[in-house]
């Protein structure tokens, strides 16, 4: 279904937010992140004549559109960060560059859970972010970011136990993670 | 944890990873900019940079013969979708001043002199002439007047690495007799460099920037020019760099 310049405006503006913290996750770096924004934004508008609202919104597609920039930006960068497998994903967890920390952005957030997605892959950090905070199902998920749905499932699954293995105690304590 | 209708069910790990990361917002300048951006797209465009306007042309042309009126040489003027003769000549003086290196051309005034930079282009052209530093690691290579389509045209060049970025301040007799109001912008693409422009004084202001390396985006690009087309560093008395938002 086709829709108006107005209501696609108004459609994408909403998942402003969503963008945002993907891409904070995927460049580490607020500045880097705005900028893949916008030139999100800008290549959606200059596809909005395109754009047909199918089963699952404007939101996988929005991703997929970010998602690709940054894949793109990242190879010239010679980075490829989705050339890798999940099994690498694993053993590279831990050289994870620091997300750049927005003060006021994270008031009252819970330091440690955060600390400990922020330690994740981002490929990890992106599918908890889209299931968790956006409530993406799987195929929404798998639609977005062009992996199957097994992918999906097993880095949800891996990004869990990671967790698991970070927060030990202290999550089973407070009921983030049950065994 | 449990899987439900092929889906992964752990509600207490989802509640926590919403409480923790829920409240992370875009910031307030980047949703502005965005939305200043499809206000863009969305208003009226100047019919010489419509998108459609081959669509106007062709309705325009079919009025015009069956009304059989004297008008057709204005409206095709006025047809063309963007003064691309225009765009491809700026990108032509773009390489070749970039290839030649010094762009140093104006006599009796100093690089950091950003006030007599621009009163002396301002001078000879006859028009107001955007002269300000881009800041963020662009290094200033020059300023002089290069010949745009045998017009004289303010130019300013810049690099950063293997990247180039120039100013062009254009005299609006190299455009059409019906030059958009002062703040209109336009973007377009001419092969591997993205112009970005708007008009201001009397004149239409370009950054012709050279995206063959791949690093510089149209979104930088868009932030330059808004940078530059709202902020009274290019045009005061000052000599203060611009501050770009990024």
């Amino acid at each position: 279904m086709k829709i108006g310049p107005e209501e696609f405006d108004r459609l994408s503006l909403e998942h402003m937010d969503m963008l945002f913290r993907l891409a904070r996750r995927w460049t580490g770096d607020p500045m880097r992140a705005e900028d893949l924004v916008q030139e999100t934004y800008l290549r959606a508008l200059k596809a909005r004549d395109e754009f047909k609202l199918e089963q699952y919104g404007i939101r996988p597609w929005l991703v997929r559109i970010m998602h690709n920039v940054h894949v793109t930006r990242s190879q010239r960068e010679q980075r490829q960060p989705m050339s890798v497998d999940d099994a690498h994903l694993d053993l590279t967890s831990q050289k994870q560059a620091p997300l750049t920390r927005d003060p006021v952005s994270f008031e009252g957030m819970d330091q440690r859970l955060v600390k400990a997605i922020e330690e994740l892959p981002s490929e990890y950090q992106t599918v908890l972010l889209l299931w968790a905070v956006d409530d993406f199902s799987y195929k929404e998920i798998s639609d977005a970011l062009e992996v199957p749905v097994g992918t999906v499932m097993s880095r949800l699954h891996r990004a869990r136990s990671k967790l698991l293995e970070r927060l030990g105690d202290f999550a089973r304590k407070e009921g983030i993670i049950r065994e | 944890m449990s899987e439900q209708s092929g889906q992964f069910e752990d509600p207490a790990l989802k509640a926590a990873i919403y409480s923790a990361l829920s409240r992370e917002v875009a910031p307030a300048q980047l949703r502005r900019r965005i939305s200043e951006l499809m206000d863009a797209q969305m208003s009226p465009r100047p019919l010489w940079r419509h998108r459609n306007a081959s669509l106007y042309a062709i309705a325009a042309t079919l009025l015009i013969v069956g009304l059989g009126v004297g008008l057709t040489l204005t409206l095709q003027s006025r047809e063309d979708q963007i003064p691309s003769h225009l765009a491809n000549a700026m990108v032509e003086v773009h390489d070749k001043c970039k290839a030649a290196g010094d762009h140093h051309l104006l006599a009796g005034v100093s690089d950091s002199d950003v006030v007599g930079m621009r009163k002396q282009l301002r001078e000879l052209l006859g028009h107001p002439a955007l002269v300000a530093m881009l800041g963020r690691d662009w290094k200033f290579k020059g300023a002089g007047i290069c010949e745009v389509e045998g017009h004289p045209t303010a130019h300013l060049l810049f690099a950063r690495g293997d990247e180039t970025v120039s100013i062009f301040s254009v005299s609006e007799k190299l455009l059409f007799n019906d030059l958009p109001k002062d703040g209109s912008t336009f973007s377009q693409t001419v092969g591997n460099h993205e112009l970005a422009g708007f008009v201001y004084g009397g004149a239409v202001h370009f950054l012709v920037g050279d995206m063959t390396s791949r690093k510089l985006t149209l979104g930088e690009m868009i932030n330059l020019r808004e940078a530059l087309r709202t902020s009274p560093a290019g045009w005061g008395p000052q000599n203060n760099s611009l501050r770009v938002a990024h």
